[in-house]
């Protein structure tokens, strides 16, 4: 018992300090500094619940948080709708299949500060020629306001992480037993009626695991926006992640911006937990 | 309830060069209980899932009361199937399980109701329909999934080895109440097993299948007694016919290494008319047809056979010797009074009256 004890902390201790010092330790100094004046080398005074306080009356902060939410909805349904479909796509018995799987994932295999600068020149110009070669005029001037700003984020994330959800799908819907599809079959339901009353049931397991990762994802994401739009025009496309970035280094208000990435976990955790809790109670055993 | 004929249906799947069943031919009664028997792979689940609807029909019609159905969708095909692994809907309930099939055909509620409360009744699921599958044991699952296929009121049920899963008592017993069911639906059944005891208890007629073709279509008496080829006769019966390659001369067949035995007259007629005095044949013994007791053997003087007994098992009321005469092993099932250790040397007599020939190239039973 002695020696199991000996080499079970053995065994845990190298994580666990790995663990200390890189997670928990700058959590907490984190949080202390959060309620300081910190400046990246040091503090003078303690300010209480002054920077969170200026947080919620910081209108930067709340417009980041604003938009991070609306790009947070819109990508969780198109990444979880357009990954279910390709699952249900390449699911299907046909030639080349396998060849789509990959073309579908490849886009994920690509760092995500490079595909915005490879979108930022499709939207900048490809978009552009084409717009005016078929005057289409909305097909011009994308990335120069709010409205075209944010598509073109929710564009570049759904086109790169929607291989990825689709594979998460494919696990799932390869484990459901044909029988069972095959005894809704002869029990008369369409193909549709089958997706809704039984396959989509069934893969409930992956619809969890797709909207914690869509989900945590879209709230954290900053390489995209840094390469497509680097916030601009005047902001109008600064997510959550790089308004707190911009805080504390382009501001230098390293507490404040403590404070922001405090509030900005609590809101991603909750909403994960939350979401996790309230599927994991319609999945069923297969 | 519907008469169903299959007129040389065949399946080949794509990229196959050999059909996977062949030239299948069927004339299925009113309310008749058909049972598609054969070793794995011998195309028996295909032609049962080609009958459903779930697999295409290469050649031949499927027809159900003279209406050609190859084309025509599962769903509207008006059949009902019970698989293997129960296949029931894991998210519902035994209720919902059973009831699903009727809300998809727009079925008023209470009308769902009264059927599904029927056939709870009559399977003795009436306490389990809250439940979800994962509650239930194998037994209860595998009755869901016949509740699933009573409310629709089909006109034909299909059974694909639905009692493989469950342990051997159950499987008795569940064997008994699809019986029962049968009795009471007065519906046609086909029900696809591997396993010949199943087969030979439940059926009015029995399809043996071999590699995609069909052996012999008969009762089950038929298929025991007059089995139309050597396959027939090994499949059906626990434990398998013993079979020794033989030649037949001068009124006995002898394989020069411990069997040589009479024929009765007229056995022996039929063997000669056809011309195999001298020929090679296969003889087959069925193992309750050799006898240890002291009154066959003096009944039967001349067929008797020195035997080594290699391993018995005492099963109660009979015991299985498992035995050697020359190089040809056997099994006789003997009364358990006749029980003979491993090692002793015992004379047999075969019951040759009840045994049965085959042709040594054709395999084809000489009758």
């Amino acid at each position: 018992m002695k020696n199991r004890s000996l080499s079970f902390w053995l065994f845990l201790t190298p994580t666990l300090v790995a663990l200390a010092l890189v997670v928990f330790i700058p959590a907490i100094m984190g949080v202390f500094y959060s309620f300081t004046n910190w400046d990246g080398l040091g503090y003078t005074e303690m300010l209480g619940f002054k920077n969170y306080i200026t947080l919620f009356h910081n209108s930067g902060f709340i417009a980041a948080l604003w938009f991070t939410i609306k790009f947070v909805i819109v990508t969780v349904i198109l990444l979880n709708v357009i990954g279910l479909a390709l699952a249900l796509l390449v699911t299907q018995k046909f030639k080349g299949n396998n060849l789509l799987r990959t073309v579908f994932f490849m886009p994920n295999l690509i760092g995500g500060l490079i595909l915005g600068f490879i979108w930022q020149f499709i939207f900048t110009q490809a978009f552009d020629a084409l717009g005016k070669a078929f005057h289409m005029a909305w097909l011009t001037g994308w990335l120069t306001d709010a409205k075209t700003g944010f598509w073109g984020l929710v564009i570049v994330t759904v086109w790169q992480m929607s291989g990825y959800i689709m594979i998460i799908y494919i696990a799932y819907l390869q484990n459901i037993p044909s029988e069972v599809i095959e005894a809704a079959e002869m029990d008369g339901a369409s193909p549709w009626q089958r997706f809704v009353h039984i396959t989509f049931p069934m893969i409930a397991p992956a619809f969890t695991v797709c909207m914690f990762l869509t989900l945590s994802n879209g709230f954290k994401i900053y390489d995209q926006n840094l390469s497509l739009t680097n916030g601009g025009p005047y902001k109008s496309t600064e997510m959550l992640a790089m308004n707190i970035v911009n805080t504390a280094y382009s501001e230098n208000n390293f507490a404040l911006a403590e404070a922001k990435a405090l509030i900005f976990f609590l809101i991603v955790a909750a909403i994960s937990l939350l979401q996790v809790y309230y599927n994991r109670k319609r999945e069923v055993d297969l | 309830m519907a008469e169903i004929k299959l007129e040389h249906i065949y399946k080949r799947y794509p990229g196959n060069d050999a059909d996977s069943v062949t030239d299948f031919n069927l004339d299925i009664k009113d309310n008749e209980f058909i049972v598609f028997v054969g070793p794995s792979g011998c195309g028996k689940s295909t032609t049962l899932r080609m009958i459903a609807g779930l697999e295409d029909i290469t050649k031949g019609d499927l027809k159900m009361d003279g209406e050609v159905m190859n084309d025509v969708h599962p769903k509207d095909r008006n059949i009902a199937m019970v698989f293997q692994n129960y296949a029931l809907y894991p998210q519902m309930t035994v209720f919902d399980n059973m009831a699903f099939g009727l809300k998809i055909r727009k079925m008023p509620k209470d009308e769902i109701k009264k059927r599904v409360d029927n056939a709870a009744d009559i399977l003795g699921l009436t306490d389990y329909l809250q439940r979800k599958p994962g509650a239930l044991s194998g037994g209860q699952r595998q009755r869901v999934a016949l509740g699933r296929a009573i409310v629709r009121d089909a006109k034909l049920f299909l059974l694909d080895e639905p009692l493989s899963n469950l342990d051997a008592k159950l499987r008795v017993q569940m064997r008994t109440q699809i019986a029962q069911l049968h009795q009471r639906l007065k519906t046609n059944m086909i029900y696809v097993t591997h396993d010949q005891v199943e087969a030979m208890t439940m059926a009015d007629r029995i399809v043996i299948m071999n590699d995609g073709k069909v052996q012999q279509v008969g009762t089950p008496d038929d298929l025991y007694n007059k089995p139309a080829n050597k396959f027939v006769a090994g499949f059906m019966g626990s434990p398998s016919m013993n079979f020794f390659d033989a030649k037949l001369e001068n009124g006995r067949v002898s394989n020069g290494k411990g069997l040589d035995v009479a024929i009765p007259e007229g056995r022996l007629k039929v063997l000669r008319d056809k011309g195999y005095e001298g020929k090679k044949l296969t003889v087959g013994v069925r193992p309750e047809d050799i006898h240890t007791e002291q009154v066959a053997l003096e009944a039967m003087s001349d067929a008797l056979v020195d035997a080594k007994v290699e391993v018995s098992e005492f099963l109660g009321t009979d015991s299985m010797l498992y035995s050697r005469t020359g190089d040809t092993e056997f099994v006789a099932q003997v009364n358990a009074r006749d029980y003979h250790k491993p090692g002793e040397e015992v004379k047999m007599a075969f019951e040759m009256s009840k045994a049965h020939f085959f042709d040594d190239d054709t395999q084809v039973t000489i009758e």
